[in-house]
């Protein structure tokens, strides 16, 4: 249970949302047995209430369901749902916490999700998940595909009529169900509750709850989504008509010191447009326009998404201006926006307004952090420190997603696996002490025997049975060729049923198995599972789909249900017949990781990972380590970052686990996900090693300016060069300084974000006023893009007397040295619409981040991409931010985007905790349905290597002198697209085989193609006889 | 046409589309119940010789979904997909069957009612274009025979190569880092599948007797010259060969040993074959028509015991047998 020190090999995660997942996710990957603890009665947090993600668009659902489901069946993953955190006692290493579970009155362990029960259930109540646009009953499911499908009664509302006991054929309900404490022993604590949405009611000016039309985003989101109150197509609530004009109003609660949130909420500028392009393609001919004070497009492909939306799509932005307030025409419900636009008050009329409501700290946070004895920052947000962003001030207990601050999906998935990697180096030495792995019994090979399949049907309760004539199609699958077993059951996943299973494959000898119920993508692990107790591999299995896809989209027709649930058994068995026991590829792992880059996400890549036990190796180019931070010396609070660089440093040399290679470069790599090759050429000295991953951390560098006089007058300088100025003189000699924003960034050639140069100038201007209020600094900017809590920055040095000065991107401030050798600087302002003349001592210009040189290089190397500006492009810009598609590589730090110190930490520690789920197991299993190349028939054209992005294929050369492709198995994904595009059909889909697929197409038909029967009995006859 | 109840095969990929079904069921949105699903990993994995021989096979219609454009699961799949329906719509037309009956979708996983419309719609198009001509008993050889026609040309390497290359050559880059216009690789593939297609069916009019180019071109309506260019490619490529030269024109035979392509019957299902038809030959009252018809069924029950785990080089699929249905039917 625990190791020697007494530490023990658990982790609780406090809250279910899309951080609470991956941080169990990747713990449970790791050997650690984990315990998610939500309020709510399913996991999937906010992101299960979005409809598309910017900004590419990916469906919230489609990305979020795998996830949900992953999480739900993992092994090493316990999900307390509608329970809280009572008490916790111990220390680190050695938690004992105290849940409190609420009673469900429905029993986990006996609930199918068949929702049989709500559809009776007398009592309606608002849905909350479709924030009250929709009506949900007393017992009900969150949402469609929540994790765990279990139904709740809300007790608030339930009258105790008795209804659904009587409907629920699994007899799941129980009233007699009471709150329970629940003791669990864990050794480290993760914090991801999330956030909570501003109450819009606050805003009073806006009217929200007064205007009908007054929506807040997260209700339009619902709108938007196919699964919301009107499928889909957005409705004024005043009339259910579509409308025509739309306006968001960003900053609702957020940048707002009069309601108590001084601090910027990170997304919903992005959100905003997301849902005004989205609103677009739902409302023909709609208008949307956004009010906004500073478009906060920092991440990555953001700035690039937001000028799209302008050009390309038309969406009205009006800048700079924060709404003052709304009025509505009483008669036809429409609104008026007044707000200020170059110092003019403005009226305008909109059918609908959207309030972009911002992040609040998560509800019932001060009792959470009361039991567990953390503090808060003075937002009530989880309080962290600059070099520590990702633990708590009680050790042990680590944060992550929007509580530590408010943040989009992939920044809080990147910082959930960071905060995985801290909880488990905590308790390393508990690896795998809580996990029990199964032990099946040895199993019986079936290659060349006949087939013999034994098909199970369920009734689902009524669910099928109420619909279908179950009874008939077991005895149907008992006609089917190769069926040596047919039985219907009530509730095939049950306990019992799959004991018999189990028994029916001894007794039979059965050697396929079809189970005809609900769906394969949730049901299949149950299935192989009872396979492989009994002996069987577990791809001789097949499902037939006869609830989801059938009894409950044909009720109203049970014949022709029931003869296309014949079609469906019987496609199902067509392809039993022919499935063949698969044997996933088992790779060795070696137990170390490649860190290529010695900055500070490459360095704290190699502490985290020493912590957790493993080797690293640390490449680094230049001769000492520290990257670009060596030129940063202090944080926006005065933090002290080269004493932490020192510290760094030496815990990297000083540590037997890490391998330290300066003046050296990746000159080679070859193998794949557990064991790479690589070749480091370390001054000019060549070693071999070899790696189970790799992890990029190269880095970026500041942009050398050829705008601004930079390197033709002394006296401009970039705001790095500014700081060591600042930080070497001690003092500075000046009446005037100008700082001048967006310096090599978001220009036509390179048109992202910097992210971090808003800050950084904000800090520099601070340090300014602080040695010496009486020197004036001037500020140039486009957007003021200091998010989250930084904003408190921003402000604070506009109270100091800083002058924050706006221009457009086409009126460029123009730096020239005037006549008595002066510097002079002219900008037009953009709020007073004037030209100013300043005459600095010094202009400081915010110089873009740049990516590493030789990302090119290292990309072909590695055989991963990346993006137009040059920096790499992860796996998937939501949910895999440090991963690339290619299994085994990771990425952190400015090697992804530019971005702050806490945020590198964040990413390099999340790219840790990626990396140990490979590292901490000894030989890593591979798809089982991967595609294989038959050498004899390959030609070696190559097309199947273009077709592949995961580089599975490869061309390879036999002994023979014969060009041929080989598919790495450890790498193959098993979608099957090479298979297709072979010319030669030398590459077989396993699993998907052409003769498989087409025996469930003739299947498909066989039935209605079946001659007269007597005409059949004829032939047979006549044959037989002759 | 009314009581015309079509035939659907649908192939949903696992990740959105078959998730969009599911949830379509999961919120009880009805629609017919005319199609039968195959869940594959991604709509890249269905071949276009699948979507053939489905048609072959007698579907009325094929639904094809997976995720939409930048949701793919596997990154570009979807869009290989794209490209390879687009081919077999060119071939479905050269066929003389509607292109229409093979539709591809985008159906995420939260369009629970995006597909139920999908299939009601699909359903509904494919009632008024009437059921599949090759379905039934009594098939349209003509279209058949193009069909297997169309199957044999996508087995071949030439426009396979090119369908998937094409995403690189016109999106990403070629050798030389350019990019062909789609313009001019749309009619690159126009004019391959039209070649190819013509090969094939001349590789098929020649695989029983020898005939000549005059009668070639009779038969296919392509002008002589076309089909004298078709058969010098074909003999260069070790396909046809010159059988004999008869009144001063050479007449042309398909080289049978070329078996991966053409539809033959491998040795051991013609003499399964020969002993079919010499025990079903005295029959009384049984018409040759029923007879042929026998034979394919019988012929149809067979397994081949080559090539059960595996292809073998005589055909391409271990149900072998069941691709050579125009070879006994005709």
């Amino acid at each position: 249970m625990s190791d020697e020190e007494g530490k023990i090999g658990a982790v609780m995660v406090v809250g279910g949302g899309i951080a609470g997942m991956q941080a169990a996710l990747d713990l449970a990957d790791s050997g650690y047995l984990v315990y998610v603890v939500d309020s709510s009665p399913s996991i999937g947090g906010a992101m299960a209430q979005l409809d598309k993600t910017f900004p590419t668009h990916d469906c919230a659902m489609c990305i979020l369901s795998p996830k949900l489901v992953a999480t739900g069946r993992h092994q090493n993953v316990k999900l307390m749902m509608a329970s809280d955190i009572h008490a916790i006692e111990g220390k680190p290493g050695n938690f004992t916490v105290f849940v409190k579970r609420k009673a469900r009155y429905v029993d986990e362990t006996k609930c199918t999700g068949c929702g049989l029960c709500t559809l009776r259930c007398p009592i309606e109540v608002r849905d909350e998940y479709n924030k009250g646009l929709k009506l949900r009953k007393a017992i009900y499911l969150k949402y469609p595909q929540a994790v765990p499908p279990v139904h709740t009664i809300d007790r608030d509302h339930c009258i105790g009529c008795g209804v659904c006991e009587t409907q629920c054929e699994a007899g799941a309900i129980d009233f007699s169900g009471e709150e329970e404490l629940v003791k669990v022993d864990v050794g480290s604590v993760i914090l991801a509750p999330g956030f909570s949405e501003f109450d819009p009611r606050l805003k009073t000016e806006y009217g929200y709850g007064v205007f009908k039309n007054v929506l807040s985003s997260v209700e339009l989101e619902r709108m938007l989504s196919a699964t919301g109150p009107y499928r889909g197509m957005v409705l004024r609530p005043s009339d259910g008509k579509r409308p025509k004009r739309m306006a968001f109003i960003q900053c609702v609660g957020s940048r707002d010191v009069q309601v108590g949130n001084p601090y910027c909420s990170s997304v919903c500028c992005m959100f905003a447009v997301k849902e005004a392009l989205i609103a677009r393609e739902h409302t023909p001919g709609l208008e949307t326009h956004i009010f906004f004070m500073d478009m906060r497009a920092f991440g990555k492909e953001f700035d690039e998404y937001y000028a799209r939306a302008e050009e390309e799509h038309g969406i009205v932005f009006t800048r700079n201006t924060r709404v003052a307030r709304v009025s509505q025409n009483p008669e036809t419900n429409n609104l008026y926006l007044w707000y200020a636009e170059h110092g003019k008050m403005k009226r305008e009329e909109f059918d609908i307004v959207v309030l972009s409501i911002g992040f609040d700290s998560p509800k019932d946070v001060e009792k959470l952090t009361e039991k567990l004895g953390i503090k808060l920052n003075k937002h009530d947000f989880c309080q962290t420190d600059m070099f520590t962003p990702l633990d708590t001030s009680e050790p042990g207990i680590y944060v992550c997603g929007a509580f530590s601050s408010p943040k989009d999906i992939p920044d809080s998935v990147a910082q959930a696996s960071g905060a995985a990697c801290r909880a488990m180096s905590e308790i390393a030495g508990a690896r795998g002490a809580m996990v029990t792995v199964k032990e099946y019994p040895p199993e019986i090979d079936v290659s060349g025997q006949e087939p013999k399949v034994g098909v199970f049907v369920c009734h689902c309760g009524i669910n099928i049975g109420g619909v279908l004539d179950v009874p008939s199609l077991a005895e149907y699958a008992k006609t089917l060729p190769n069926v040596v077993h047919a039985e219907d059951n009530l509730y095939t996943c049950s306990q019992d049923t799959q004991q018999r299973i189990s028994e029916t494959i001894m007794e039979k000898g059965l050697n396929r198995v079809v189970v005809a119920s609900c769906t394969p993508r949730t049901h299949t692990t149950i299935f192989q599972n009872t396979l492989m107790e009994a002996g069987l591999n577990p791809h001789l299995f097949e499902m037939a789909n006869i609830r989801d896809q059938c009894s409950w989209v044909h009720m109203n027709v049970p014949k022709r249900a029931t003869k296309k649930a014949r079609t469906l058994i019987r496609m199902a068995v067509a392809k039993a017949s022919l499935l063949e026991q698969l044997k996933p590829a088992e790779v060795e792992v070696v137990k170390s990781a490649l860190v290529i880059g010695g900055g500070l996400s490459g360095m704290t890549a190699a502490v985290e990972l020493a912590r957790a036990g493993f080797d690293a190796h640390l490449v680094e180019k230049d001769s000492e380590l520290g990257g670009l931070l060596r030129r940063i010396h202090f944080g926006c609070s005065g933090e002290d970052v080269q004493g932490f660089l020192e510290r760094l440093v030496k815990q990297v040399e000083d540590d037997d686990r890490i391998r330290v290679y300066t003046s050296a470069e990746l000159k080679e790599v070859s193998g794949s996900v557990g064991d790479f090759a690589a070749v480091i050429d370390s001054d000019g000295e060549e070693i071999e090693t070899h790696q189970g991953v790799i992890i990029v951390a190269t880095g970026g560098e500041e942009y050398e300016p050829t705008e601004y006089l930079y390197g033709k007058d002394p006296r401009v300088m970039t705001q790095l060069e500014f700081e060591e100025k600042l930080v070497t003189e001690g003092e500075i000699d000046a009446k005037c300084i100008v700082m001048v924003h967006c310096v090599g960034s978001r220009t036509t050639e390179r048109p992202y974000c910097s992210r971090v140069c808003c800050t950084e100038s904000v800090k520099n201007a601070l340090r300014v006023k602080e040695m010496n209020p009486g020197i004036a600094v001037y500020s140039l900017f486009r957007d003021m893009r200091t998010y989250g809590f930084r904003e408190e920055f921003y402000r604070e040095a506009a109270e100091k007397g800083v002058v924050f000065i706006r221009f457009l991107e086409e009126n460029e401030p123009v730096v020239s040295i005037d006549d008595q050798g002066k510097l002079e600087v002219r900008v037009l302002d953009d709020i007073l619409q004037e030209e100013l003349l300043i005459n600095p001592d010094y202009v400081v210009l915010a110089a873009a981040t740049l990516p590493a040189r030789g990302n090119e290089e290292l990309a072909r190397m590695l055989k991963v991409p990346l993006n137009s500006h040059g920096f790499f492009l992860e796996a998937h810009m939501k949910l895999r931010p440090v991963d690339f598609a290619t299994d085994g590589i990771f990425l952190c730090g400015l090697a992804h985007l530019p971005k702050f110190f806490e945020e590198n930490v964040s990413q390099a520690c999340g790219a840790v905790s990626r990396a140990l789920s490979i590292l901490s197991q000894d030989t890593l299993e591979g798809e089982a349905t991967i595609a294989l190349v038959d050498e004899s028939m390959c030609r070696g054209c190559g097309v199947c290597v273009d077709t592949c992005e995961f580089g599975a294929p490869s061309l390879i050369m036999l002994e023979n002198g014969r060009q041929v492709s080989h598919i790495d198995g450890a790498l193959c994904k098993g979608c099957g697209s090479c298979s297709v595009s072979c010319c030669n059909k030398a590459i077989t889909m396993l699993n998907f085989r052409t003769d498989q697929v087409l025996s469930m197409v003739e299947s498909c038909f066989s039935e209605a193609k079946t001659p007269p029967a007597k005409r059949e009995a004829t032939v047979v006859e006549e044959v037989t006889e002759t | 046409m009314t009581d015309f109840n079509p035939h659907i095969v649908g192939f949903l990929c696992n990740w959105c589309s078959y998730a969009g079904a599911d949830l379509a069921g999961v919120s009880r949105i009805q629609y017919p119940t005319n199609i039968g699903v195959v869940r594959v990993m991604c709509s890249s994995s269905i071949d276009p010789v699948i979507l053939i021989e489905t048609m072959i096979r007698g579907a009325d219609g094929v639904l094809i979904a997976g995720c939409h454009p930048g949701d793919c699961h596997y990154d570009t799949g979807n869009l290989h997909a794209e490209r390879r329906v687009k081919i077999v719509h060119r071939l479905l037309d050269r066929c003389g069957l509607e292109p229409e009956r093979i539709r591809l979708e985008w159906v995420s996983a939260s369009e629970g009612s995006r597909f139920a419309e999908v299939v009601d719609n699909l359903v509904e198009e494919i009632r008024e274009l009437g059921p599949n001509p090759v379905a039934g008993d009594q098939p349209d050889l003509d279209i058949l025979e193009r069909l297997y026609v169309a199957r044999n040309v996508l087995g071949d390497f030439r426009l396979n190569l090119l369908v998937n290359k094409e995403h690189q050559i016109e999106d990403v880059s070629n050798v030389f880092g350019e990019t062909i216009p789609k313009e001019r690789m749309d009619e690159l593939l126009d004019t391959v599948a039209s070649e190819e297609f013509n090969r094939c069916n001349l590789l098929m009019l020649a695989r029983d007797s020898s005939i000549s180019v005059q009668q070639m071109a009779d038969r296919t309506g392509l002008p002589e010259e076309e089909v004298l260019d078709h058969t010098v490619v074909l003999v260069d490529r070790g396909l046809l060969k010159v059988d004999r030269v008869d009144d001063g024109s050479p007449l042309y035979l398909t080289i049978s040993q070329d078996r991966g392509r053409i539809s033959t019957l491998p040795a051991w299902a013609q003499v399964e074959k020969r002993s079919i038809e010499s025990s079903i030959r005295n029959l009384p009252d049984v018409d040759e028509t029923t007879k042929a018809w026998i034979v394919r069924e019988l012929l149809l029950t067979l397994r081949c015991h080559n090539c059960e785990r595996r292809r073998s080089d005589a055909c391409h699929f271990s149900v072998c047998i069941r691709g050579l249905m125009s070879g006994v039917v005709g």
